[in-house]
């Protein structure tokens, strides 16, 4: 079966550089634009991983993995954040929050591609 | 050590079947009781057994064996010598068992006399020389050849 | 000379005995960084202690060298067969440098040997070309780490997988895995999401921490401990070398129970443990006593003491032998340089193979072990391998192979030297030996008696001599070394397909675990690790004197000896004799003997020039009551029953 990825990013060149990268290793990639939609499409469906935004509008990528977290629904689910070397204590509230890998940007696809397969195996 | 002051040195002399031996003191580690020979299998009957002298443990030799003499049993005034030999170019404690030990005396050059060829009991190549002392014989062995193994192993 | 001065020849000749192996593993692996680091790492340290103990001579030659080895470190030059070649040479030359002591005080004068080597490395050091900065493509050292991880209780509710973690971690090298579940609560108490479990791992790898850290990258939050505990012994795939059959992992995880770290050890002068055995075997025969005088008083105090006492005696011996046990691959690192050197001395395309290095062996054991099997390998590559052209005309690979594999087998190690060469020829063997006077022209010999021939003093098969086989020591000598280690000597071949020279050593040469025995009044020790089991001599057989002597043992028909009657000695009047039953290469045997009396802690004592030769014997030990006992060596024994059989039958 293949593994659903779900990418949380208000930009869209970044949700699409996911899918671009991800959908021709077999993956499913869905966006969302910010936490709240983000959330929406998880209650929606089964999603075996999420990369999300750090800064978003609306709700941003912390808040979304408290969220997350606090729902029992969702437990298990890798979240990785997106983050650039300046973010580093957001990167320790995230992680805190219940995020569990980060990926500091800007990142190539080999990158990429690395955290997933190494959060889903 | 040399040839002079081996025979010039102290011999100790004890008694084997009623016949007077000597050999040099330097040889001789100490002298104990007899204490039980462990039998040792398939062993050639000059070297039968092993000896425990004081935590080490020496080949035990039959002397009246080599010397051709009958076998005898451990009596009332029997032996242990321990020497100290370099046999093989090995430095050896080897046990043996005299009848009696009887002294410690001087032998010296001049009293030796060789082996007579002729009415001497005892295979002469084991045999130094013999010396007269309070008119008593006493033979002097050649500890080389009387210590040496047998080399049919 | 001072004790400063001896340290440091010491320190200097292990350096250089590694050095040995380190060039010739470049040899092999020319790019390998972390052995021209190695390289460079033991001249500089040379260089440093030899100035410091007044080889100045040796400092400055090491200068030269060093600085070669530097440029190639920082990309400027590459490893070149010259290069091997003059580090090799002059490895040789260092070692001649520091055998004739430390300098003078108005220094050395020059040497010419000297002065060509440091010519030579000039030469090099100024043709060498910038080459690719080394990349670790070669074999990295092997380092052991060990990781305790234990996840934060959150972890996989937040999507962590331990088990995509530890896959990782095993992908680095060679991972032993154990789970700790002591957190895991009682099941009413079990939240299943909540992450109770921990784990430790030993990981054998190339890699350095930075990597292993990197696995853990989102594991942060929880316990995470990495320890590395050092470099894995000798680094694996030296040229030739086979170390497929060296299990990292057990190893491995027997370096984490004992966690020996490099810098706990120390280094202790041989002599020191000689002593210490000397002490221990006394103690033993004195607890032996002790025993038994406990036993005569039958007091439960003295008892209790005698049997406190055993037990720590025991442990000490243990610990002790253990003291002594160093891996056989000390032995088997020299023969790399050794077979490199003669197969090029001799125009042979020869490979070494060897397994089992890490097969343990008493010290003593090993410091004799050299010199016979330079001379079994020598032999090997002069007389054994064919010439290039024979083995083309053959059909044979163009590189011959010699293996030495070691392994353990109950109370002894065998050590085996095995070639594929044109094997022994039984004719020749005989023509030599009836010109030796060795065999009657006339007599009748099985090839394996032929065989065995070559290890009779005097004798040499040698065609020619050569320089490398004409040093005057034969095969006798390597048979004398190896009986003075208890050991045996076999051989065996095949016309056109090879040698095999094995050699059979006792475990320790010090303290036994034995049976004792006795026959016809007379004490034996048996080594217990021979032994299978003892059973009652049936009635039945008792009065057998001769014919087929054969017992059924539940399902197996096993032949049986009387000892008494082996040894020529009178039979008692028993009534109960027993049956030890002991195994040589896999063939059960029973020795029958008058009573067992039990175990016994031996402590061997050789036998005097009188004894040694009488086969079966291989030793004598003082029991508890001060007598003396003989050892048995069983595999004499079995080998005699047999013969003595093959007689009778």
């Amino acid at each position: 079966m293949t593994k659903t990825i779900l990418s949380v990013d208000d930009s869209k060149s970044i949700r699409d550089m996911i899918g671009f990268t991800l959908e021709p290793r077999g993956f499913t990639v869905i966006g969302a634009a910010d936490g709240v939609e983000g959330l929406a499409k998880l209650g929606s469906q089964p999603v075996n991983l999420v990369v999300c935004d750090l800064n978003m509008p609306n709700m941003n990528g912390i808040e979304m993995v408290r969220k997350m977290r606090a729902d029992r629904r969702f437990d298990g689910i890798p979240i990785v954040m997106l983050t650039t070397e300046a973010q580093k204590e957001k990167m320790m509230e995230a992680k805190q929050a219940g995020a569990t890998g980060w990926l500091v940007k800007p990142f190539d696809e080999a990158k990429l591609v690395a955290v997933v397969n190494k959060l889903l195996g | 050590m040399t040839e002079t002051s081996e025979i010039e040195g102290m011999a100790l002399t004890f008694s084997l079947q009623g016949e007077t031996f000597a050999i040099p003191v330097t040889y001789v580690d100490e002298i104990i009781d007899p204490l039980p020979v462990t039998r040792a299998p398939n062993a050639d009957a000059f070297a039968p057994g092993l000896i425990n002298v004081r935590g080490a443990i020496a080949p035990f030799v039959d002397l009246r064996h080599r010397l051709g003499m009958k076998p005898a049993g451990p009596c009332a005034t029997s032996r242990v010598l321990v020497l100290d030999l370099v046999v093989g170019g090995e430095s050896t404690k080897v046990a043996m068992m005299a009848d009696a030990v009887d002294d410690i005396t001087e032998t010296n050059l001049s009293d030796l006399e060789p082996v007579p060829e002729l009415g001497v009991r005892w295979p002469t190549e084991y045999l130094k020389g013999v010396a007269k002392k309070d008119g008593a014989l006493i033979i002097l062995l050649d500890v080389e050849a009387t210590f040496a193994p047998t080399t049919s192993h | 000379m001072n004790p400063a001065t001896q340290s440091f020849i010491q320190e200097a000749s292990e350096i250089l005995e590694g050095l040995d192996v380190t060039l010739l593993e470049l040899e092999a692996s020319p790019t390998d960084s972390a052995r021209i680091d190695a390289v460079f790492r033991a001249l500089h340290t040379l260089k440093g202690s030899g100035a410091m103990f007044g080889f100045t001579a040796l400092s400055k030659f090491l200068h030269h060298f060093e600085n070669a080895f530097d440029r190639i470190r920082s990309g400027e030059g590459t490893v070149s067969a010259d290069l091997i070649q003059l580090s090799l040479a002059s490895r040789d030359h260092m070692e001649r440098m520091i055998a004739r002591g430390p300098d003078p005080e108005a220094g050395r004068p020059p040497d010419a040997e000297t002065d060509a080597l440091v010519e030579k490395i000039r030469r090099l050091v100024e043709t060498m070309q910038p080459g690719s900065a080394p990349a670790s493509d070669g074999t990295p050292t092997m380092r052991r780490f060990v990781i305790d991880f234990r996840p934060s209780p959150d972890a996989m509710r937040n999507g962590l997988r331990p088990d995509l973690l530890l896959a990782e971690l095993a992908d680095l090298g060679t991972a032993d895995i154990t789970c700790l579940g002591h957190h895991v609560p009682a099941l009413e108490d079990l939240d299943p999401t909540v992450c109770h479990l921990a784990w430790h791992v030993v990981l054998v790898t190339g890699a350095g921490r930075g990597e292993i850290e990197e696995v853990f990258l989102f594991a942060s939050d929880g316990d995470l401990e990495i320890t590395e505990l050092g470099p894995v012994g000798e680094p694996a795939s030296a040229p030739g070398s086979a170390s497929e059959e060296t299990p990292a992992a057990p190893e491995a995880a027997q370096a984490a129970e004992q966690v020996p770290s490099k810098s706990t050890s120390v280094r202790v002068q041989s002599h020191r443990l000689d002593e210490l055995m000397d002490q221990l075997g006394e103690l033993v025969i004195a607890q032996a006593r002790l025993n038994r005088i406990s036993s005569d008083v039958q007091d439960s105090a003295l008892a209790g003491v005698a049997e406190e006492i055993e037990r720590l005696v025991t442990g000490l011996r243990d610990a002790t032998l253990s003291i002594r046990m160093l891996p056989v691959e000390l032995v088997f690192g020299k023969f790399r340089r050794v077979v490199r050197d003669l197969s090029g001395e001799l125009g042979k395309q020869v490979k070494l193979d060897t397994r089992g290095g890490e097969t343990e062996v008493d010290k003593n054991v090993i410091d004799s072990l050299t010199e016979p099997l330079v001379h079994i390998i020598r032999n090997a590559i002069d007389h054994g391998i064919e010439s290039p052209q024979e083995r083309a005309a053959r059909g044979k690979p163009e590189h011959a192979l010699v293996k030495m594999q070691a392994r353990q087998s109950g109370g002894e190690v065998l050590i085996s030297v095995t070639d594929d060469g044109a094997g022994l020829d039984a004719e020749a063997i005989r023509a030599r030996a009836i010109e030796r006077g060795l065999l009657a022209a006339d007599q009748e010999a099985s090839d394996e008696q032929l065989y065995n021939l070559i290890f009779e003093p005097g004798f040499s098969t040698a065609k020619s001599l050569s320089s490398v086989s004409g040093r005057g020591v034969g095969m006798d000598a390597v048979r004398r070394v190896i009986e003075d280690l208890r050991g045996v000597v076999e051989v065996k071949s095949r016309p056109g397909l090879g040698t095999q020279v094995t050699l059979r050593l006792p475990l320790t040469l010090a303290i036994i675990d034995g049976l004792l025995v006795k026959v016809a009044g007379v004490p034996f020790v048996l080594p217990l690790s021979s032994v299978e089991e003892c059973v009652d001599l049936p009635a039945d057989e008792k009065a057998r004197e001769s014919g087929r002597a054969l017992l059924r043992i539940r399902d197996e028909l096993v032949p049986y000896v009387n000892l008494d009657t082996l040894f020529g000695f009178d039979r008692l009047d028993e009534d109960d004799r027993r049956i030890v039953v002991s195994s040589v290469d896999g063939k059960r045997m029973g020795l029958v003997v008058d009573e067992v009396v039990g175990q016994h802690q031996t402590v061997i004592k050789p036998l005097s020039i009188y004894h040694r030769g009488i086969e079966g014997l291989s030793g004598s030990t003082i029991l508890g009551d001060g007598s003396v006992a003989m050892i048995l060596d069983v595999t004499a024994l079995v080998k005699r029953a047999q013969a003595a059989r093959r007689v009778a039958a």
